[in-house]
This record gives structure tokens, sequence and C-alpha cells, in this order.
């Protein structure tokens, strides 16, 4: 296994120095430069230009920029945005936690869901039950999605007056607040993953041995980490401010879940249908083993490997995804950043922001490589 | 005279496909002592395993059973409701499946499965139920060391004894293998037989074995019963039957295996195909293959020959008593 | 003259190929014609089509130029500017003034043109890679596959959005961007796999016996069995295209003077969607039309799946 992730990672690298050379690419092939912004004052003279092209090491050979280029990315300097007068770097460091926490939030969402849904769904055979999920299935996932945000901003925003129009809190709320908001995505975004990765270890651990009432251990305990990070954040005086963060991603969550969820579904439904196919159901039904234990011990533990495979193959969609949302709802994360600065013309930023997503793509895929090999058995022991 | 652990009576299954209803098994009468090992014999599609499949009433979804009664000590499986059933499943009857490779879930630790069954039917704790895996791994002769292992992680053999030791889990009083060892090379097949065959007189499970290789229900099995289009023609103790066969197509199946040490002859292999078993024949199924057949084999049913323990069904049997 | 569908031993060559090829269109398609959801999905295609290419037609006909020009075209004769549909405007107008519908049918053009342009440049790129990739091996294989991996792992509307700052984006090099993207990922993956498997068959091998160049054998044998394959995935590279242009249309980053897209554009920034669905023309036929192109396109690819793979096929 420990050869597999190796393999994995010198991969990821190469990518990593591959996408880094395209960025490279495509910026020198645009007509222009960055330089041309600068000299959009018609008060410069040649002499001028011409010292402006040499500071931003313009006048050097190619290969030259790209040495330099590399070195800068490496050292995290990024540039300087045009709009914000700041080291990219810095504009993205800011931004980057509440994408973060938004993208996984929504995927884990929407995967939980979109499984247990396929399950259930497989195992309820049925003509009709086939067909109504097909058909919303494929419906929901080729819908508009800035129209079903808006629709669902509208509805919820302005009709219902339930959940918040847009941002990522309530001005009122945090104007005398002791924090800074990144502090809380910070604490909050340790929380989540502090909290599901025990569960996530909890449950491996659980996994093999047959234990009764294991899901409702697994139920306490997840009820448990929920109030005891209840009672920390209360004493630290973060849960009101935390709770208004959470108030404004129900919204986004919910919309970026709508319409990934039912791909993960229909995929889950099929693959279990296909399974049920295999001798080993037949085994464990003559074994005289529960429906519910048969569906998801056995069938749906085997289902979930395509369906990760498939999650791998979409979270660059899920990550454009995330772009749509964040602009819709003005969530400002590195989605709408990428967005803002492309439209007004901040190359600096707009270039940096990109990068950063395909970092974090990249970071995203491993992870999943990684879970996946957790996942299956034939790989961890090979 | 042993009391028969397992009584089967009019036994029917049918298939319901789009081009109808295929009749796999039609009226199997079978009776099993205790302790008593049977193979069944018979070329594929002749309804083995759809019969052990409605033993245990684990048929596909269009499967039905369509009549007769399975008396397994003294209850009729048929009647039970299916929470009931599946509590006589594994404990009461279990199987060794075909393609043990396939049997095992690849994403669970073969050990695991095992004491799945177990503490799914007995109360016992996990630790006890894991030792009681441990001691039959011992007696099917696997390493401990496999116990941890994933069932990839095995070699075809192993997995074979695994699925053993697995269907030996409950101690159940009946046990079908069907065809376990068709996919293994000679000595591993060998090996694993003999371990079978001494483990179920041990303990005194009967045995239903299924197979299509006759050499090896003559090693395994006391009796025999020989299927052919979904129907048990023949019956009676293993050498006996394969020596002097009552219902002709035993005496087929016999004249189409050589013979290592006996006398050479020519093989003679049965021409024509089984049965379309949409549409059954009247009279005897065997009719339009049978070397002696006669004009009331296609138009009555053939009537019940018996004597010394043995039976077959049959208007013109080959060894008359 | 053509051998009708039975070749005969008299037909000439191109003749026979003719007649094979038109058999083998129409057991494809009655295939094809087995799954009802395939069907719905040309429908609706063809649905678009005709409304495409009806659009020229009215416009020199029924409609008044000046008015129902979609994109300058101004009704003056009504007031309060988005009206709701009425006898003379059957989708009503947009904040500008302009026939909702004339706008919904001169864009379906370019979406079928952008849609068109990008699952060719797929198909093209797609096989290409995929085929060399297989063919060759070697380090080409490792640098086309490390490239796919990229593509893939790549989120595409964000390069799209980069793609737009960096350079002028219209519909034609929008398409051959998303083709490009399209057809150097998980479509050369998928057809490189099939063309490995198309390699090992005995007539390739015989073939290279016989001396058959590379270029030969790459076109006469193996690109005819990944067309089927790379046909399929071509529509679902237009779904995203599409999607993908629509999207980018609504956020502002393209040049393009009339799409579906800027029809939301244009009702989300003159503030016309904080109503709800008080002016629901403005948002409802686009987003629609969207929803329903993209999904007829999945559709019919979704049908030609068991053309496609044979184990697919059912009974």
């Amino acid at each position: 296994m420990s050869k597999y992730l190796l393999n994995r990672t010198a991969q990821s690298i190469v990518v990593l120095f591959v996408f880094l050379t395209l960025v490279f690419v495509l910026v020198q092939a645009q007509p222009g430069d960055y330089a041309d912004v600068f000299l959009q004052n018609p008060r410069l003279t040649t002499e001028d230009r011409l010292e402006l092209r040499k500071s931003f090491g313009l006048d050097r050979p190619m290969y030259v920029q790209y040495a330099l280029y590399v070195r800068n990315f490496v050292k995290g300097d990024l540039g300087t945005s045009f709009q914000h007068q700041r080291p990219v770097t810095d504009v993205i460091k800011e931004r980057l936690p509440r994408t973060v926490l938004l993208f996984v939030t929504a995927t884990v969402v929407s995967f939980y869901m979109g499984f247990t849904l396929g399950k259930i769904i497989a195992w309820r055979r049925g003509q009709f039950v086939e067909y109504a999920s097909t058909i919303s299935g494929v419906f929901l996932f080729t819908i508009f999605l800035p129209w079903l945000g808006l629709m669902a901003l509208w509805l919820f925003g302005l009709e219902l007056g339930w959940l918040p129009l847009g941002k990522f809190l309530s001005p009122r709320l945090w104007s005398d607040a002791p924090f800074n908001a990144n502090y809380v995505f910070h604490r909050l975004l340790w929380s989540v993953f502090l909290g599901g990765g025990i569960l996530i270890a909890v449950m491996f651990i659980l996994n093999s041995r047959r234990m009764p009432g294991r899901a409702a251990m697994l139920f306490g305990l997840a009820g448990l980490l929920g109030l005891a990070g209840w009672f920390w954040w209360s004493t630290a005086g973060l849960a009101p401010y935390a709770a208004d963060i959470l108030k404004h991603m129900v919204l986004p969550v919910g919309v970026l879940t709508v319409v990934s969820f039912a791909g993960t579904m229909l995929l889950t439904r099929n693959s279990m249908l296909e399974l049920l196919r295999e001798d080993f159901v037949l085994a464990a039904r003559a074994k005289g083993l529960p429906e519910k234990t048969i569906r998801d011990h056995h069938v749906a533990r085997n289902a979930l490997l395509p369906v990760v495979t498939s999650l791998m193959f979409s979270l660059a969609g899920a990550i454009d995804g995330g772009v749509i949302t964040e602009s819709i709802f003005s969530w400002p994360g590195l989605g709408l950043t990428l967005l803002e600065s492309a439209v007004v013309g901040d190359m600096p930023l707009a270039v940096g922001a990109f990068v950063f997503t395909g970092v974090f793509s990249l970071a995203a895929h491993v992870v999943a490589d990684v879970l996946y090999v957790f996942l299956d058995p034939r790989i961890r022991y090979s | 005279m042993t009391r028969a652990v397992l009584e089967i009576e009019g036994l029917s299954v049918e298939y319901a496909t789009q081009k109808g209803r295929v009749h796999a098994v039609t009226d199997v009468n079978l009776e099993l002592a205790e302790g008593e090992s049977i193979g069944l014999v018979g070329e594929s599609g002749c309804g083995k395993t759809t019969l052990a499949l409605a033993l245990m009433r684990i048929l596909a979804d269009n499967g039905r059973i369509v009549s007769g009664r399975v008396v397994l000590d003294g209850e009729d499986l048929l009647q039970l409701s299916e929470p009931e059933m599946a509590k006589r499943r594994w404990r009461a009857i279990s199987m060794v499946f075909q393609s043990a490779m396939n049997c095992l879930n690849p994403v669970h630790r073969v050990a695991d499965q095992i004491v799945e069954a177990i503490m799914q039917h007995e109360d016992v704790s996990p630790r006890e139920a894991m030792d009681r895996t441990r001691s039959l791994f011992e007696v099917v002769g696997l390493d401990a060391s496999l116990l941890r292992r994933y069932p990839h992680e095995y070699s075809g053999g192993m997995r074979q004894r695994a699925v053993i030791a697995m269907a030996l889990a409950c101690n159940p009083k009946v046990i079908i293998a069907d065809e376990p060892t068709t996919a293994l090379d000679v000595l591993v097949q060998h090996r694993i037989l003999e371990q079978l065959t001494e483990i179920q007189s041990r303990r005194r499970m009967a045995m239903i074995y299924i197979s299509h290789d006759i050499a090896v229900i003559a090693q395994v099995s006391k009796s025999v019963g020989v299927m052919y289009a979904g129907r048990l023609v023949e019956r009676g103790p293993v050498r006996e039957t394969f020596k002097r066969p009552i219902h002709p197509y035993t005496e087929a199946l016999m004249d189409s295996v050589p013979s290592v040490g006996g006398e050479k002859r020519p093989l003679r292999l049965l021409g024509g195909d089984p049965p379309d078993l949409l549409n059954l024949p009247v009279g005897c199924a065997f009719a339009a293959r049978c070397p002696r057949v006669q004009a009331r084999c296609r138009s009555e049913a053939p009537p019940i020959v018996s004597y010394e323990g043995r039976w077959a069904y049959c208007w013109n049997p080959v060894n008359q008593p | 003259m053509t051998a009708g569908i039975e070749p005969r031993a008299t037909d000439r060559y191109y003749e026979i190929r003719a007649g094979l090829f038109l058999r083998q269109m129409r057991e494809s398609w009655k295939l094809f014609a087995e799954s009802r959801i395939g069907l719905i999905g040309i429908g609706v295609i063809v649905f678009f089509g005709l409304m495409a290419v009806a659009h020229p037609i009215l416009m020199a006909t029924v409609w008044e130029y000046r008015v129902y020009h979609p994109v300058i075209g101004f009704d003056g004769e009504m007031v309060g500017h988005p009206t709701p549909p009425s006898a003379r405007h059957l989708l009503g107008t947009d904040p500008l003034g302009r026939d909702i519908l004339s706008m919904l049918m001169h864009s379906t053009q370019s979406e079928f043109l952008l849609g068109i342009v990008a699952a060719i440049v797929t198909v093209v790129v797609g096989t290409a890679v995929g085929a060399a990739s297989a063919y060759f091996g070697g380090w080409l294989d490792s640098v086309l596959m490390r490239i796919s991996d990229l593509v893939i792992m790549m989120p595409s509307l964000s390069l799209y959005i980069v793609l737009g700052t960096l350079f002028d984006l219209n519909f034609t090099t929008l398409a051959i961007a998303i083709g490009l993207v399209s057809g150097l990922g998980a479509t050369a993956v998928i057809i490189k796999s099939q063309a490995m498997t198309v390699k090992v068959k005995p007539y390739v091998e015989a073939a290279r016996g016989a001396g058959g160049s590379h270029f030969h054998i790459i076109t006469t044998h193996m690109i005819p069995n990944l067309v089927p394959l790379a046909f399929l995935y071509m529509m679902f590279t237009v779904t995203g295209a599409i999607f993908s242009e629509a999207v980018l249309s609504f956020f502002g980053i393209l040049n393009v003077r009339m799409s579906w897209g800027i029809m939301i554009n244009t009702a989300q920034s003159s503030g016309y969607l904080g109503f709800g669905l008080e002016y629901w023309w403005l948002l409802v036929p686009a987003g629609l039309s969207i929803t329903l192109l993209c999904a007829s396109f999945y559709l019919v690819g979704r049908g030609l799946d068991p053309v496609v793979n044979p184990r697919l096929r059912r009974g």
C-alpha cells in the first residue's frame, strides 16, 4: 500500500508541474502582457515603459522567466493584486478557508445523501421507482445551477425570509465582535476535520468487528462530539458567531447538494443492482442474515468502491459548482475571487486564484485517492 | 433404522421467464437419514442447484416453489414465514457454494464473515465467536494467521476450505455442497474431499453433495441420486447403482466415463440434448434419447421400480431385480 | 447503382462498403430506438433544431426587423418593458424591449454551433490522442496520460474564466477550448483503453504483418472501431459545452452578443430577479431551454450506450 501511495504522490507532483507550466504558457500566450495594464497611462514615455517592463522581468528570455515563475511559486509569491494592492497570496490565504469549509461540507452532505438514497432505492425494486428516480435524477443534474441558486435565494431569502441573502455573516452581529471572521473560520474548519476524522477512524476500527448496535454507537459518538464541540464553542464565546456562519452556509450548501447528489444516487443505485447478482449476496442470504445487514454491510459496502471512484472524477466539476455558488450567494471565497478578478481584469489575482484552484483540486484528488485505498482491501493488502 | 433428518416430498420448482415457465425441478422425492451422505449427479441444467437453493429457500426473485414439502427435523420448511426460515438457515441447513471465489465478500475479512454467521444464530460474544472460528479453521486445515486476511489473499484451495468452515460454523444438521471442488486442481480437490468426508462423518451431518463428476461422488458419498430434466430418476447405494444401474440414463452416465482399472471398452456417448424445460414432454423425460425406449415411455409416466433399498422410475429398466 | 442493403457478388467495392454501412446504421437505429429516453432526447433536439431553422424564416417574413431583432430590436409601441407575454410577443419582452421568443430562437443557432464545434474538436482530439497513446505506447503514452490526468483534475469552468481574462472569447474560440479540454480529458483515456483492446485484435496484427504503415493501420483499422465510442462521449461534451457557455455568459465573461446565458444575465443585472417569479418570462424560457437541450443530449448519449457497448444491450 505504501508503494501505491508514494507512486500517487510522485504522480501528483508531476501533474502539479505540468499544471504550472500550462498556466505559464497561457499567460505568455495572451495578446500583450502584464505591463500593458500599467501602460494605460498615456503620459508615460517610451523610456518609462521600457523601465517598467524591465522591472517586471518581461525583457528576459522565456526560460528565465519560467525559472523565476517556478521559484516564485515555491516561495509563495504570486504577484500583487491590482485591485487590492496586496500580495496575491495574502488575498487568497484570507479567502481560502471559506471555500474549503463550503466545499467540504457540500461534498460530504451530497455524497452521504446520494449514497443513502441510492442504497434505499436499489433495495426497493419496481418499475415505477426506477423510472421516477432516473427521470428526477437526470433533471436534477442538468438543472441550470445559477437559475436554481437564484430561485432558492429568492424563495428562502426574500419571500420567506428564513435565510440570509448572501455573504457569510451579518455585519450587525459582528460589528463589535472580539474575533476576526477568519479566526472563527479556522476554528470551524479544525473542528469539522477533527470531529470528522475521529468519526471516520472509529468507524473504520469498528468496521470489521461485528458488534451489535454498532450504528447506535457511532451515532452516540457523533452526538457526544457535537455536544463537546458546542460546549467548547460556547465557553469560548464563539458560539453565536459560528452559528451565524453556519446559517449563511445553509443555502449555498443546499443548492450545491441538490445539484450533485442525484449523480451519486443514480450511480449507487446502478452499482448495487449490478452487485445483487454476485454470489456473496446469495451466500449472505443463505446465512440467514437480515435484509438490512445484507444491503448495508455487504452490498452497499462494495458499491462504495465504484461510487468513490466516480466521485474522484466529479471533484473538478464540484469545484466549478462551488465557483458558481459562491458568486450567486456572494460567498467571498476562492471562487468568487477568481470570478471577480477575471471580470475586472486583475490579472495577477485571477491567475493566482486559478493556480490555487488547481492546487486545491489536486489536493482533493490525493485525499480521495488515499480514501479509496482504505476502502478497498485489495489495494491495501496486495 | 436411522430416522430421516430430511424428507423431501413432491418438490417442484419453476422459474418465470420471458419465454414462459421453466420447470426446473419436478416432483422430487428424497429421504436423507441422519449422517447420511448422498451425491446428486446429473448434467448441467438438470436442476441440482435449483433443488439446493429451493431447500434453503434462497431462489432468485423469479423462482417459485410450486408444490411439495421439505421436512427438516420434523417441521416443514416451506410452511415457515420468512423470518422463521431465516432463523433456520445456516443453523439447521447450510451450503457450500459452487464458486468459493465469489461467495466471500471481498471487502471484509474472511474470519469476520464466519463470525457474522455465528453471531447471527447464537448468543455468544464476539470473542467466543472468533475462538470458534479459529477452531473451525483448524478443522479444515487452515492456518490461524489467515484469520485476519481478506479473500483475495487466499489461494483457491484455501478459499474453498474457508467456505467449508463457514458452512460448518453453526453445526447444521444438513449441509449441501454444490460442486465445491470444480475449480480446483486434482490434488487439492482430493485433499479437500477427504477432509470434508471426515468432518461430515465425525459430526454426523447429513450431506447432499452435488456434482456432475461421478468419480467424485463415488469417493465422497454413500448413496447417489441421479437427476435428469428436473426429476430424480434413480436412487441407491453408490457402488451398486454405478455397477448395476437401473435407469438407462444412469447406465449412459457410467458408459461415458472411461474406467481406469477395468477392462477396455468403447466409450458410448449419449446423443441428443436434454428436453426443453419450458415444455416438458408427456411421459418419460428421457424417452427421446433412451436406447431402451418403448412406445409407452413416450405416452405414460414411468412407474417406480424398487428393490434392495434402491429405486428408479422406468418402464424398461436396465437391471431388473 | 447502390448495392441496397445486402451486398451481391457483382457489386463494386465501394458499393459493398456503402451497403454494409447503411445496414449497420439501420441496426444501430433499431437498437437506439428501443430506449425511450434516447428517443425523447432526439425529439427535443429536433424541436430545438426546428426553432433554430425557423428563426431566419420568421425574421424574413412575419417579423418586422426593427421590432423583433434579437439584439437591437426594440418595440416602441408598448410601454413598460419588460412586458409579459402577449399576442404581439409570445414570450414577452426583456428590459431592453426585445422580443424574448426571437432571442430564444436566435440563440439556439449559436448553441448548436457551439455544441457541434466543441463535439467535433473533442472527437478529433480524443480519438487522435487515445489512438496514438495506445498504439505507440512508451514515453508518448506517459506524456499524454499525464496531460489527461491534469485535464481531468482541473476545474474546467475556472479555466474558461481565466481564459476569458487573458483572451477574447467568442463562440468559436470557446467551442474550440471546450473541445480541447473535453477531448484531452476523460474521452482520451476511455478511447485509449478501447484502442488497447483493438490493438491486439488479430486483424491488426495481420495488417502489420502484411506491411501496413502505422498511419494506415491507425486510420483504416483502429479509428473506425473507436468512432462509435467517441460519438457517444461527444453527446456528453455537448451537454457540458452548452452548460459552460450559459454560465460564462451569465457571468459576463464571454464576448458574445446574444445567448441564453446572456438573457439571464440581462435579467439579473437589470434587477428583475429580486421579484422572484413575477417576471418569470425573463428567466424561465432561457433557463428551461438550457436545461432541456443539455438534458436531451445527455439522454441521446444514454440511448446510444447499448448501441456502442454490446454488453449493455437488453435481452
